[in-house]
């Protein structure tokens, strides 16, 4: 790699980016620097808030709201278009920048055809997808027209069908021609070297009769197929609800890469996806870029991922490039103080089991006007009661026993008198939860693994088979039993923002469960309130405040001294730091590490994230839809992945691949 | 940091490594918490927004002038509105006697100070009960859904498809000429519930999907607990908005209903009243008409306003620029 000889395609030149917000002007970006050279994958870092996306977003011209450039350059093509006018910038934007924006979901018009929408991308940015001119010209000539760059002549449908059938006719077999041939994306030439490959003796001929250039459609097509979309003709015709999320994100690259522009910005283009479809579709974008020598702006939360797609790394902390370089380079010898704190933390770089190790630097700014937690006295039910149960030597005694479970759904919209169809959300699902050890359920969106925690928690009823927990069959319980049963057992869920009410004061979210069932006087409540919030490393002037004025992260942690509030036995974390950066998701799954050791609980960790997984868990059992495909011991899975989908969830860690390179 | 670290002002063209001087760039705590800072509630934070608005304010100032007015109208006029001589009758303003006299000979001002307890108590009373009427329906049929939901919610839809004055026109028939601002009221809110219903039972369906009542039922609360607890709270504020915004066609429509001689007899005081008696003489003496007329749309101005200002504040997201 040696960039230096050409003159870079992005040069931002100390850029400045404000917003003006009614506590005052916010600074987002504070003279960034960064440049991007023809062809080149660069990925800018950092969790949320650092202002990355600003960053990009001030490239493209696309800043929301009250953002504005207040000064610096940026420098694209050999133009400053930090200050250029709106109509410039509509020329560039599509034409020269791309974009592959973060979501699938909300990108695509529900109410066009797929088709249609890739076709904008093409007309928007005054594409002639048809080529008509050209075409013309080809076709009255009917033989030479050169295939030069600006001027390529796609296989149409209707050549194709001619081709195909004028190739049968010389009793060549055309069953993989068919699939090589695509309209709208192989080109003459290309159609030439299939056709001579397959054994056409005037290949050159036959191509230069039929693959005279496709119409607009064709042109879509082509473009769909190019993403990565199976059976793009068909696909093309269909609208965004009929599409998986990584459908989408595959016809969002197809159009931001219809002009054949110099540069593609992608917005953390996988965030949203399931991990395997995550590496598919960064794989497939990776190989199209190079292709097409298109340059790549990457931007993710995610170390791992960008060192692996990216040869060029800009790290940035609070709207300033804190770091920048080679990637191998900054992954093996970090200088800030910052990207070493990331390269620790990233859950795909490190391999071991974390161990609880106490908590001392987390909450740095404790506030001194209050009382100090730790001297809440412990006449309430105390935590420390129930000291770790494991660690005495020979197998602890199962705490959950999931037996044969099988969970079906009624499929909505049945019509009277046919039997309503079911799906199997669970199908025949069986492991154990020992007790004071971590049992981690890993899958992909779809797997069931939700619906496993949910009937552990008798939030569902099972269709078949019966969770045991503690000796007693969850599903029987009534009444007091139940109650009590709600004591043992607490969750913690995924979405911090919609886990505590917004009405609550924090102190009232995490009373509530003492409150319900009847604990303590009001005075021990409060003691206890404190506790908690201490255990969780939270000060206890937290417990005035409102969930809207705390981070994810803090309302996690809320989250979970409210599953502490009753000392459970076992807390069901279902994919309970998927949503938050990387450093605070570290701290997170310290802090359940320190609380596991200290409180001797159970934990029933739901994820897709193995690499998490691996920091956490004992016991891992992977399950695909609905299935429960392998289960063993946390370093055997990783070591000696039994099944292939575990091979491919291991795979698509993102960085998997770096941690060979940099021990190697 | 080794000693030998240097650190580049900017980082250069040729992309090698480049790192930010860790002095100038000074780390914080990971996930720093705020702690210093007044507390912000939603309720809290939603007075700040309100206060901050000068409509507020002006809506604010124009209801409390009303409040006082129909509570002590006597403070506002000495004059009976039910004296008049029909000696006096178009007469114009005379000292004590502001606005002149109507073809009754009975005092204009008088009368329409006189007249704003009606339509204060009516608006008021009406947003209540329909707040109470349609917050009650629409969040059970919200919370519990299926066969409950269905049958409120059909119910809903017909209340929703009758016409409300006219079904206001025919049903005041029963009351005749016993007719009280109660009963007028209780006519309003039996037709004018469906849209806070509607309002409530989408806020129902909204926060019952939420993790924190899946968090709730978790730790053993009742449904009944978790109704109270957590998904009429939430619900309140667009059940507030809605009721507030309504306030003022409520009142429009107790002055329609008197205009068109149903509302309520001709012995209760009301702006409908004044403005149908005005009538006759409009071509003549317009001013008899814009007087209570326009004491109306002051009236119904300032509660607009107020339901605007409580809109923005209580939904950030519906908040115009």
């Amino acid at each position: 790699m040696s960039p230096a000889k050409k003159d870079p395609l992005l040069e931002v030149r100390d850029l400045w980016v404000t917003f003006e917000t009614s506590a005052g002007p916010l600074e987002a970006v504070r003279g960034a620097n960064l440049c991007v050279y023809p062809g080149q994958t660069v990925a800018i870092v950092g969790e949320s808030g650092s202002g990355k996306s600003t960053l990009a977003h001030s490239v493209i011209g696309l800043l929301p709201g009250t953002g504005k450039v207040t000064s610096g350059e940026i420098i694209f093509e050999g133009e400053d278009i930090a200050h250029a006018s709106r109509k410039k910038m509509v020329e560039v934007r599509g034409a020269r920048i791309g974009m592959v924006p973060q979501d699938p979901m909300s990108n695509l018009d529900p109410v066009w055809r797929i088709g249609r929408q890739v076709r904008e991308a093409l007309e928007a940015n005054g594409i002639d997808p048809s080529r008509s001119t050209y075409q013309h010209l080809a076709e009255e000539l009917a033989v030479h027209v050169a295939d030069t760059e600006d001027g390529r002549l796609y296989l149409s449908t209707k050549g194709r069908a001619a081709l195909l059938a004028e190739v049968a006719s010389q009793g060549i077999d055309i069953e993989k021609l068919e699939e090589k041939l695509i309209p709208g994306f192989t080109t003459r030439m290309e159609a030439t070297a299939f056709l001579r490959q397959a054994g056409v003796t005037d290949a050159e001929n036959l191509a230069e009769t039929h693959v005279t250039g496709g119409n607009a459609k064709d042109r879509v097509t082509g473009l769909l197929a190019e993403a990565g979309l199976p059976d793009a003709a068909r696909r093309a015709r269909q609208f965004p609800h009929e599409f998986s999320g990584g459908m989408r994100q595959r016809t969002l690259i197809a159009m931001g890469l219809a002009a054949r522009p110099a540069l593609l910005i992608a917005d953390e283009p996988t965030s949203a996806l399931d991990v395997t479809v995550q590496r598919q579709i960064l794989d497939h974008l990776g190989n199209l870029t190079k292709g097409l020598d298109t340059a790549t702006l990457l931007i993710t939360h995610d170390l791992g991922l960008a060192a692996e797609r990216a040869e060029h790394l800009v790290v940035m902390y609070r709207g300033e490039v804190v770091e920048s370089g080679p990637s191998l380079t900054i992954l093996k010898g970090p200088r800030h103080p910052y990207t070493q704190r990331l390269v620790a933390a990233a859950p795909s770089l490190s391999s071991r089991r974390m161990r609880a190790n106490r908590i001392t630097t987390v909450v740095e700014n404790t506030h001194d006007g209050e009382q100090a937690p730790s001297s809440a006295s412990s006449a309430v039910v105390g935590v420390s009661e129930r000291k770790a149960g494991g660690g005495t030597g020979g197998r602890p005694k199962d705490l959950l026993v999931i037996d044969h479970l099988t969970k079906e759904f009624t499929i909505r919209g049945r019509t009277p008198g046919r039997k309503a169809a079911t799906f199997k959300a669970v199908d025949d699902v069986s492991f154990t939860v020992p007790h004071g050890t971590t049992v981690a359920l890993v899958g992909e969106s779809g797997s069931g693994k939700s619906t496993v925690a949910n009937i552990v928690l008798r939030l569902l009823e099972p269709t078949a088979g019966r969770v045991m927990f503690d000796g007693g069959d969850v599903a029987h319980l009534r009444g007091k039993d139940l109650f009590n049963f709600r004591h043992r057992v607490q969750p913690v869920f995924q979405d911090p923002y919609g886990s505590l009410d917004p009405m609550y004061s924090i102190y009232r979210t995490i009373e509530e469960p003492l409150r319900t069932h009847k604990i303590g006087t009001k005075k021990e409540r409060e003691a206890k309130v404190r506790e908690l919030l201490d255990h969780v490393a939270l000060p206890a002037s937290t417990m005035r405040r409102f969930p809207n004025e705390l981070s994810g992260g803090q309302r996690q942690r809320v989250a979970v001294a409210r599953a502490l509030a009753l000392d459970p036995e076992v807390v069901v974390c279902d994919e309970a730091v998927s949503a938050l950066d990387v450093l605070v998701q570290a701290q997170i799954l310290e802090l359940l590490a320190t609380l596991q050791a200290d409180l001797g609980l159970t934990y029933l960790f739901i994820t897709h994230d193995l690499a998490v997984v691996r920091k956490v868990s004992d016991w891992v059992c992977v399950m695909q839809t609905g299935k429960l495909v392998e289960q063993a011991a946390t370093e055997e899975v990783f070591a000696n992945p039994k099944t292939e989908y575990t091979q491919a969830l291991l795979d698509a860690i993102p960085g998997g691949s770096l941690e060979l390179a940099l021990s190697g | 940091m080794p000693s030998d670290t240097t650190f580049a002002d900017k980082p250069s063209l040729d992309q090698s490594h480049f790192c930010a001087d860790p002095e100038k760039t000074k780390l914080g705590a990971i996930d720093e918490l705020r702690t210093e800072g007044p507390i912000s509630s939603f309720w809290s934070d939603a007075w700040r927004a309100l206060r901050r608005r000068p409509l507020f304010w002006i809506s604010v100032f124009l209801i409390a002038a009303l409040t006082m007015i129909a509570l002590f109208p006597g403070i506002f006029t000495s004059e009976s509105p039910t004296h008049c001589e029909l000696g006096r009758s178009m007469d114009p303003s005379t000292s004590g006697h502001p606005l002149g006299f109507n073809r009754q000979g009975c005092d204009i001002w008088a009368r329409v100070i006189y007249g704003a307890r009606t339509s204060m108590t009516v608006g008021i009373l009406s947003a209540l009960f329909t707040a109470l009427i349609g917050a009650t329906v629409g969040q059970l049929a919200g919370y519990f859904g299926g066969w409950l939901d269905g049958i409120l919610g059909r119910i809903v839809d017909i209340f929703y498809a009758v016409p409300i004055v006219l079904a206001s026109v025919v049903v005041m028939q029963v009351f005749r000429d016993r007719a009280t601002a109660l009963s007028v009221v209780l006519v309003i809110s039996l037709f004018a519930w469906t849209p806070v219903a509607r309002v409530a039972r989408g806020a129902a369906i909204e926060a019952k999907a939420s993790d924190f009542v899946t968090a709730s039922k978790a730790l053993g609360l009742g449904k009944y607990a978790i109704l109270l607890r957590h998904i009429l709270p939430n619900s309140i504020a667009p059940i507030i908005v809605t009721a507030t915004t309504s306030l003022g066609t409520f009142i429009v429509l107790e002055a329609t209903l008197s205009f068109l001689g149903v509302g309520l007899p001709p012995s209760v005081l009301s702006w409908g009243h004044e403005i149908a008696n005005a009538q006759v003489t409009v071509k003549t003496h317009i001013s008899v008409l814009l007087y209570p007329a326009g004491a109306l749309a002051l009236t119904v101005l300032a509660f607009i306003l107020l339901g605007d200002a409580v809109r923005d504040a209580l939904d950030p997201k519906s908040a115009t620029r």
